[in-house]
């Protein structure tokens, strides 16, 4: 009976999907549902002393984050540091995706590696690399004084320029990847057809290639974005306790001041504050894609 | 041709690492308002000359001429020509009409004449009705009429076509051929076409460039292109053909008598050639099976196979060790491998191909 047999095949197929799913879905749910689970859960408790706590379902947590104006203070640092750091990366990562993008080079495949290479080393090691680099006797500010640029050593460590700078490095990489995933509806022929209709390369970029690239402009800025804002280890070491983040101020408040329902607390509203900009970059992605 | 309108002269392109040119001293010349295609297989190097000419690809030597004026150094955006590709490149994030707008744009046309010439240049290709739809809403013959009205809309002055039927299906393929043909026709646009299909070619120019390993073979009308070629490539390149070498043995009247292996003694009409050896060519459709009048060609074979296409049968025979194909207009049942038939053509029917 054919119906029979087709259904059976369907059972089949999902009995397959569901084997081949399975391991990645428990994986997911161990290492991340359930933390998050019992992050959400820890932050209903109540700090009742220093690093005591008390079974609860109260919100005293988030009122005491959300009336701290220190904690507003910081939000509003992270998140101008989270845009400031996408802005850069994806400036800087734009020309070279687009050339990775395009090129017919026969050194494609090694110049792509070398664009992601640096994610062979963790960003700790390239954080101390940076805080080699730019120290008040690194390599930049010894190179500028022999110059004559400058007179006096630019202070470009243990404060946001450092932590800029060296993020804006960090995420080159991942913006370059977005990109060039995005990237997929410029074509040489659509440039062409611009040229021969008697566009300049100027505003070729301008009214063709760059408003095709937007969807993976999106994509690399949502990437370094999210990246940024919950980057802990450059803040920390470049910013030599100094600059103070939504991340570097959980890990305090769960080490340091040992109040965990406090640091869970700003963990869900960091989550949520990602959703948001989840669903703006959805919104922005079906406005530059749709048409 | 001294009235010419787009004249190639000398066109060379050679890649390094290459040791064969991809375009080799190719002169062509274009009349004004002539509809010429250039035909040859893949990587005979004619997307590479029309590419040329459009300014997309710059020549190693020789020079492009527009209206007597050296266009060879000019960049793209500055030549004035009008491109369809065989993608489309429609622009996927403008509408239609922005689509046909955007040359305009470019130009700094003022917007009321932009209106009005998109919306003339939309109502020739027959889709005035799809002026706010998405690109990406359009069929391929649809993307294809309105990348023609986008090139022509900027009234450039030659217009290029890179293979653009060949993404299409094949009905569709026959109906935009006949509507380029007559959009060509009715604006008198010079036409550059490049294609691989030689039907499209036939049916479309005005003058045909047959082209192979970046050299041009042979140029001309399209009947006289497939009624005399002048090499052996393009003989076997337009239409199917059978070709026989032989060693001259006599000529008298006009007409050519070949010594042909299997064949025994064939007679041509053929202006005199001076060689000891011809190769003479003869059109299946000009071969006949079981002739009922005498012919100056009279011949005995076996058949090898048959292949019955609806409107024609084509039929390949065995001659004494020699394979000749012969078609017939279909009159009943098709002949069956191993019967024995009889063939011939007239003197008039043969080609002696100019070596």
């Amino acid at each position: 009976m054919p119906t029979s047999s087709r259904s059976s095949e369907g059972g089949t197929r999902r009995a397959a999907a569901a084997a081949l799913l399975t391991p990645g879905l428990l994986a997911l749910g161990v290492s991340f549902v359930v933390p998050l689970v019992w992050l959400a859960r820890m932050s209903l408790n109540r700090t009742v002393g220093p690093a005591e706590l008390q079974p609860d379902v109260s919100l005293s947590s988030y009122v005491d984050v959300l009336t701290d104006g220190f904690m507003w203070e910081v939000a509003w640092h992270t998140l101008w540091l989270g845009v400031l750091v996408t802005v850069l990366a994806v400036a800087v990562s734009y020309p070279i995706a687009l050339f990775l993008a395009r090129t017919r080079s026969r050194l494609r495949g090694l110049l792509m590696a070398l664009a992601i290479a640096p994610l062979l080393t963790s960003s700790v090691v390239r954080t101390f690399g940076w805080l080699i680099l730019l120290s008040d006797d690194g390599i930049v500010n010894s190179a500028l004084s022999t110059l004559g640029i400058i007179g006096e050593p630019l202070t470009l460590t243990n404060n946001v320029t450092g932590v800029v700078i060296a993020l804006v490095e960090i995420m080159m990489p991942y913006a370059i990847l977005a990109m060039i995933a995005g990237f997929g509806r410029v074509s040489k022929d659509l440039e062409d057809a611009a040229g021969s209709l008697g566009a300049g390369r100027l505003r070729c970029f301008v009214r063709i290639t760059f408003p095709l690239s937007l969807p993976g402009v999106l994509t690399g800025a949502l990437m370094v974005f999210v990246l940024t804002v919950s980057a802990f280890i450059t803040p920390r070491l470049m910013g030599g306790g100094r600059v103070f983040v939504i991340a570097t101020e959980i890990y305090d408040q769960a080490t340091t001041t040992l109040d965990w329902p406090r640091a869970s607390a700003l963990a869900v509203l960091l989550l949520l504050l990602f959703g948001v900009f989840l669903v703006l970059y959805q919104r922005l992605f079906r406005m530059v894609e749709g048409r | 041709m001294e009235d010419a309108y787009l004249a190639l002269s000398k066109l060379t392109k050679t890649y390094p690492n290459q040791p064969r040119s991809a375009v080799h001293d190719v002169d062509i010349d274009v009349a004004r308002g002539e509809f010429i295609s250039l035909l040859g297989p893949s990587g005979c190097g004619k997307t590479t000359t029309l590419r040329m000419i459009a300014g997309l690809i710059a020549p190693t030597s020789g020079h492009i001429r527009v209206g007597g004026t050296d266009i060879t150094n000019r960049p793209v955006h500055k030549r004035d020509m009008g491109l369809v590709f065989q993608s489309y490149a429609l622009f996927p994030h403008m509408s239609v009409g922005e689509n046909v707008d955007f040359g305009l744009q470019m130009r700094r046309v003022a917007k009321s004449e932009r209106r009005r010439r998109v919306a003339d240049a939309l109502d020739m290709v027959h889709l005035a009705h799809l002026a706010n739809r998405r690109v990406s809403q359009l069929s391929g013959g649809q993307a294809q009429r309105i990348a023609l009205a986008r090139a022509l809309v900027v009234e450039p002055t030659v217009l290029l076509l890179d293979e653009p039927l060949s993404n299409l299906d094949a009905k569709l393929r026959e109906e935009l051929r006949v509507e380029i043909r007559r959009i060509q026709q009715e604006t008198g646009i010079t036409t550059v076409f490049v294609t691989h299909d030689q039907d499209e070619a036939l049916a479309m120019s005005d003058r045909l460039v047959v082209m192979s390993e970046g050299r041009v073979e042979q140029v001309g009308e399209p009947w006289a292109v497939y009624e005399t070629p002048e090499n052996r490539f393009v003989a076997d390149f337009i239409g199917r053909t059978n070709m026989f070498d032989g060693r001259v043995a006599g000529q008298s009247d006009g007409v050519l008598r070949l010594e042909v292996d299997g064949l025994g003694t064939l007679s041509v009409r053929a202006a005199r050639t001076g060689g000891a050896t011809a190769t003479v060519m003869v059109r299946p459709h000009r071969v006949r099976i079981d002739p009922a009048e005498r012919t100056a060609n009279e011949l005995k074979g076996r058949v090898v196979q048959s292949s019955y296409l609806g409107d024609v049968e084509s039929v390949v025979i065995d001659v004494n060790g020699t394979r000749v194909t012969a078609e017939r207009t279909h009159s009943g049942r098709p002949l069956t491998a191993g019967a024995t038939v009889a063939l011939g053509w007239g003197d008039a029917d043969a080609y002696v191909i100019p070596q």
